[in-house]
């Protein structure tokens, strides 16, 4: 019986959901973002979905909130100046990282230089052995050192990675006392609370990003959290984790700040999560394909699949985060013909500026969304908000010079062929997130979003073997709705490093105790009551000499986890092994607070108008077809039409051939791929 | 042209999901960190011409010896692989490679039509030999080196052939890594094998062979496109590789002569040293491998690799050279070592030709370091294995990469904490050599180097090169510095030579420091 909002800024709009949970009833508000000002865009829409709905500021029960600022830090180098502390004989740990090149044939690619400049890393004498033994003292004197390098240099934050501090944090915790008494001015990440794994550049490149990201995060979400107050809004705002869960204000810009790197597409996925479980599909290929990317995820017996091993911008990050592979193909890729005579799409994008020809911003190259443009499926004159109008003379010249004749073909057929080859990179994709994980596409159902995802998903279904097509109600809900759905949620990682079996079960247990500790005491730092909260405990284990862990379900029998943990490896990778040595590598704690609602938002349906808004030409198995364009608010709930057809909406299209749709109650639509 | 090079390009897309397809379910089902972990190995889908069509690429030395392997079997067994049957063979004188790199073939069949192949070579832990690793210094021919396996049949109608997986079984000092890597190979090229004819019938089968066509036909013309612009000219250039007989250092000179004539590029390496009796030697198809590389990695990177690569170029070496090496020659180094030097005398002749976009000589060596013994605290076996990269030579316009893997390999490093989880070892320091670039106008990249402290006895293997002839640098570019291993033991301190296998006690401490690159251009003062 609250009113909740959930706001996303993207890198284009910002989209808020102001939803009545008693109602089922949202008030969408999306507006432009503000390039370097994101909180502005943030607190226009708070106010104007506040007025809009006529709810007074005091009576919002939540505010979920999904930021691209750390994102964008990291895509812009605008992070905070940052130093970094090392056991001697270490300085060059972040310069040489895994001494891998970027590009097997390429000489001049490079893997990003390193956050922190070589002149501000300072070497620490002290030394721990991997059984977290001292085997050499901190010297103090070379952290005051270290200190006045730091201030000379300008440092604002400052990173602490020692050689096994997983297994012994004293040492970087005494050198954040230091800190905290001579140097409070500085923010500190120690890689003991960031990230306690073996693995020391991993483990020291997450540390430096967090620390990189705190004073960003802190600027950017302090205002907010001000205005909100100084508007009247008393609930405290939560902030998107890339893993899915939501953390307050003050984790995010603290110890939790590189949980946000993908802060966003995160509320994304719970958003389609929750739509699709409501339409009753629990293993979902998501695709999100929007002006220069297409994201693909996966949602495996109603849970999506999370990787604690991930980069962003060339940076290892170890941090949980939804599983997503993303591939540069767009509705911006460019189509040209190589110097082998070859038809090309990407990997340059015209991206939002020049942007497509038809959007008649100056682009000139032809587009993805071009040949979309020629073959009828945007229609000529539709405004895409931004006072963008599709231009589709533009779009035609652009791929006839470009394409069509130097290939010698129609411009029809060009555009068909620009389509073709980009679905054919996505269906690549697609099937790498199965396959590669010993699926089989055809147990799924393809959930497609984003402003291209609808456009394409028809034809890459048909690639793909999927039976069924989902697409969710509008983005502004999916990712609101993602961030209004989502559970507080908290891990705590510890290293156990030993063969199952020589493991203690008393080991295990004490373990378990110490973080359960240290979860309950985020949760109360949180504001959440931890008696509420839901823990799940599992072990990361791995075949002797393997480099890669299974996460396995941990219920107090060591041997019921061993046992899972060789039956997930067969199924993972098709095989086991019974009589090898199991090695228990880190216990993983997951504590959980229920979401504050659980309902599904109600969609806005302007029911009883005439569905049917215009007749347009769109070009169906080889020719110009005249076919119906939809409405697609003006679909009522169990809706059945038959293709092909167009709908569209704020901003998607979805193009259906010869399959039918049918509509559900919250307004998602399923397309049946088989005849 | 017509829509011809559309549906190309679909195919390309297909063809490359086949591979990497086969990629995956190699990774899933293989045994050994090598190949799990460090993914040394490839995979190729081939045309029913025996023609390379697509290929998943994570070792650039393996790009020019799949190309051919098919057809080189088929040659060998006098008759085509026949349908249900898998072929196993690890002849160098058929793969190109060192003994550890095994190859499997499948052919791809539908309704009694051959629809093409589906090949992989992955690095096997051991099949024998001398030493672990099948890796081993010190030998002179090359059944020293381990078991050599000539074109065998390993599955015949879905059924292993038993008698072939004993085979590997008894010649390995880890048997049942062997055999499931055996197996994993097998189950990769299966299903490619599935892969490659359902993407045929999609398509039909004529229009798949089009497809093919246009694609090797396109490859062949960017690569003719950028031997054209190059126009006719020609040049020579010398490297030389470190080796020592009866103690006393040798320089084993590589000579490569390249002549661009009208779109078309011939390699001659007469001049090149005559083969050794030692593991540097290298056949002749690895030698072809590397002027693959050196095409695609000079003239253009982005081009697709597959047997459209070979068709503008021609290559010429002098039998029972190091280069070309005859029967029984060991050639255990021929990776590692020989590769890279190879690719050093290609890039010094291509400088020539177009001084623009000369490069300076990067590290030269893949830098192996190899650890054995038994854990003093565990009383368990131990083998540490790994190679080091090195400083990148300078570019026009960019200074080298500072500690990286350089031309034919990229393989991962071993991070310290889980070094000295694992191994009886200390590590004290690891860093970037100072002052190792070549000073230039743009700077060669800084080697590695690492000190170690041996907390067991360990017998201690190096494969080193440019110890005593640094990387070169390009217009008046200084050399990088050389590479070296210097043990401290008992207070004495000594150099080990470049390739070598050492005792050493417990408490003794090696650093191994990789060449820098050289560098590009003379230094502004």
């Amino acid at each position: 019986m609250a009113h909740r909002i959930g706001c996303d800024v993207g890198g284009t709009f910002t989209d808020l959901c102001l939803f009545d949970d008693a109602t089922g009833t949202t008030t969408l508000v999306k507006i432009p973002t503000t390039p370097g000002q994101q909180d502005g865009a943030v607190i226009e829409a708070t106010r104007l979905a506040l007025q809009a709905g006529g709810i007074a500021a005091e009576h919002l029960a939540s505010f979920a909130h999904g930021t691209t600022v750390a994102t964008n830090a990291i895509l812009e180098r605008q992070g905070a100046r940052t130093g970094l502390l090392v056991t001697e004989g270490f300085a060059d740990l972040l310069q040489i990282g895994r001494q891998t090149r970027a590009h097997l044939y390429d000489q001049y690619a490079r893997r990003p230089d390193p956050l922190v400049p070589a002149e501000l890393v300072f070497e620490i004498r002290e030394r721990s052995g991997p059984d977290g033994a001292a085997k050499l003292a901190l010297d103090e004197a070379s952290v005051r050192k270290a200190i006045a390098g730091l201030r000379a240099g300008g440092a604002e934050a400052v990173a602490v990675a020692f050689l096994h501090s997983y297994a012994n944090p004293a040492h970087e915790r005494r050198v954040a006392e230091i800190l905290a008494e001579e140097a409070p001015e500085l923010k500190v990440s120690i890689s003991a609370d960031i990230l306690p794994e073996p693995g020391e550049f991993e483990r020291a490149s997450t540390t430096v990003m967090n620390a990189y990201l705190m004073p960003r995060l802190e600027d950017y979400l302090g205002r907010i959290a001000r205005t909100l107050r100084a508007d009247g809004v008393t609930a405290e705002p939560a902030i998107m984790q890339s893993g899915g869960g939501v953390m307050p204000i003050e984790t995010a810009s603290s110890v939790k700040a590189v949980h946000t790197c993908l802060s966003g597409p995160a509320a994304g996925m719970i958003g389609a999560e929750r739509f699709a479980a409501a339409a009753g599909y629990r293993n979902v290929v998501t695709i999100d394909m929007g002006g220069t990317s297409f994201d693909v995820g996966l949602i495996r017996n109603g849970e999506i699949l999370t990787r604690y091993e991930s980069e962003i911008e060339g940076f290892p990050l170890r941090v949980p985060m939804f599983d997503i592979i993303t591939l540069g193909a767009g509705g911006g890729s460019i189509a040209s013909v190589d110097a082998g005579g070859l038809l090309k799409v990407g990997p340059q994008s015209a991206g939002a500026r020049p942007g497509p020809a038809a959007y008649g911003k100056g682009g000139e190259r032809p587009t993805v969304t071009d040949a979309n443009v020629v073959l009828g499926r945007l229609r000529p004159g539709r405004h895409l908000g931004g006072g963008i109008v599709i231009d589709r003379e533009k779009a035609a010249q652009a791929i006839d010079a470009h394409v069509a004749k130097p290939l010698g073909l129609t411009v029809e057929a060009a555009a068909v062929g620009i389509l073709k080859i980009v679905n054919a990179a996505m269906v690549r994709g697609m099937r790498r997130v199965t396959v590669e994980r010993g699926l089989d596409p055809r147990d799924f159902v393809v959930a497609a979003f984003g402003g291209a995802g609808p456009l394409h998903a028809v034809d890459l279904c048909a690639e793909f073997d999927v039976k069924t097509l989902y697409v969710p109600p509008s983005p502004g809900l999916l990712c609101g709705i993602g961030l209004l759905l989502a559970p507080w949620r908290h891990e705590e990682t510890a290293m156990i490093g030993r063969t199952a079996a020589n493991l203690p079960r008393s080991l295990v247990e004490e373990t378990i105790a110490e973080n359960c500790q240290r979860l309950r005491a985020q949760a109360r730092r949180d504001g959440i009551d931890p008696e509420t909260m839901l823990v799940r405990i599992s072990l990361d284990m791995r075949y002797r000499g393997q480099g890669h862990q299974i996460s396995t379900p941990y219920d107090g029998d060591l041997h019921r986890s061993i046992r899972a943990f060789h039956a997930s490896h067969k199924s993972a990778f098709g095989y086991d092994r019974q009589e090898e040595d199991v090695d228990v590598v880190l216990l993983r704690l997951r504590g959980m607070a229920p979401a504050a609602t659980h309902r599904l938002p109600l969609p806005n349906f302007k029911l009883g108008e005439d569905p049917v808004i215009d007749r347009s030409m769109l070009w169906t198995d080889g020719g110009f077809v005249d076919v119906p364009v939809y409405d697609r608010a003006r679909l009522a709930p169990g809706t059945r039409l038959e293709g092909p057809l167009i709908v569209e909406q704020q901003d998607t299209t979805l193009i259906v051939g010869r399959q039918s749709l049918t509509v559900d109650e919250f307004g998602g639509i399923s397309i049946g791929m088989m005849p | 042209m017509s829509d011809g090079s559309i549906l190309a390009e679909v195919v390309r897309h297909g063809l490359q999901a086949v591979a990497e397809e086969m990629g995956a379910a190699l990774i899933r089902t293989a045994h050994s960190v090598n190949i799990r972990d460090r993914r040394d190995f490839s995979c190729g889908v081939f045309d029913e011409k025996a023609r390379l069509v697509a290929q998943a690429e994570h070792i650039p030395v393996h790009l020019g010896l799949l190309a051919g392997v098919v057809g080189r079997v088929v040659e060998d067994l006098g008759a085509d692989v026949s349908a249900g049957t898998m072929i196993v063979t690890n002849d160098p004188w058929l793969t190109g490679s060192h003994l550890p790199d095994v190859v499997v073939i499948a052919p791809v069949d539908h309704e009694g039509v051959r629809l093409g192949y589906v090949a992989n070579m992955a690095h096997q832990v051991d099949l024998g030999g001398m030493a672990p690793g099948s890796l081993a210094l010190g030998t002179t021919e090359v059944m020293q080196e381990g078991l050599r396996v000539p074109p065998t049949v390993l599955m015949r109608g879905g059924t292993v052939e038993r008698s072939t997986l004993r085979l590997f079984e008894l010649a390995s000092r880890t048997p049942d890594v062997v055999a499931g890597d055996l197996l994993a190979q097998a189950a990769a090229n299966e299903r490619g094998a599935a892969r490659l004819a359902e993407l045929v019938s999609r398509t039909g089968h004529d229009r798949f062979s089009e497809a093919i066509e246009t694609l090797v036909a396109a490859t062949e013309r960017r690569v003719e496109a950028e031997l054209l612009k190059l126009g006719d000219c020609q040049s020579a250039f010398e490297d030389v590789l470190e080796w020592s007989e009866q103690g006393r250092p040798v320089d084993l000179s590589i000579r490569a002569s390249v002549r661009v004539s009208n779109g078309r590029l011939t390699v001659d390496f007469t001049g090149t040293a005559g083969q050794v009796a030692g593991p540097v030697n290298a056949p002749r198809f690895l030698t072809t491998s590397c002027v693959l590389y050196a095409v695609k990695a000079l003239l253009d990177p982005e081009i697709a690799s597959n047997d459209g690569l070979f068709a503008q170029i021609d290559v010429v070496t002098p039998e029972r050279s190091i280069v070309d090496a005859a029967a029984p020659a060991p050639v255990a180094l021929c990776t590692s070592i020989t590769s890279q030097r190879i690719t050093d005398a290609l890039i010094g002749a291509f400088n020539v030709l177009s001084p623009e976009r000369a490069i300076a000589a990067s590290t030269g060596s893949m830098n192996a370091l190899i650890m054995g013994g038994r854990d003093e605290s565990t009383g368990r076996a131990y083998s540490y294995v790994e190679t080091y990269g090195g400083g990148q030579g300078g570019l026009p316009g960019m200074n080298g990469a500072d500690g990286v893997h350089c031309h034919m390999t990229n393989t991962a490093n071993s991070p310290v904490e889980f070094i000295e989880r694992e191994y009886p070892l200390t590590v004290l320091n690891y860093a970037l050599v100072e002052n190792s670039g070549g000073a230039g106008e743009f700077a060669g990249g800084r080697g590695l180097t690492r000190t170690i402290r041996l907390e067991s006895d360990a017998v201690v293997t190096v494969h080193l090169d440019r110890t005593r002839h640094r990387p070169w640098g390009v217009h008046g570019g200084e050399a990088g510095g050389h590479s070296r291993l210097v043990v401290e033991e008992d207070g004495k301190t000594r150099k080990l030579a470049g390739k070598s296998t050492t005792s050493l006690k417990k408490g003794a401490v090696l650093t191994i420091a990789t060449a820098g690159g050289g560098g590009w251009g003379k230094a502004k003062a």
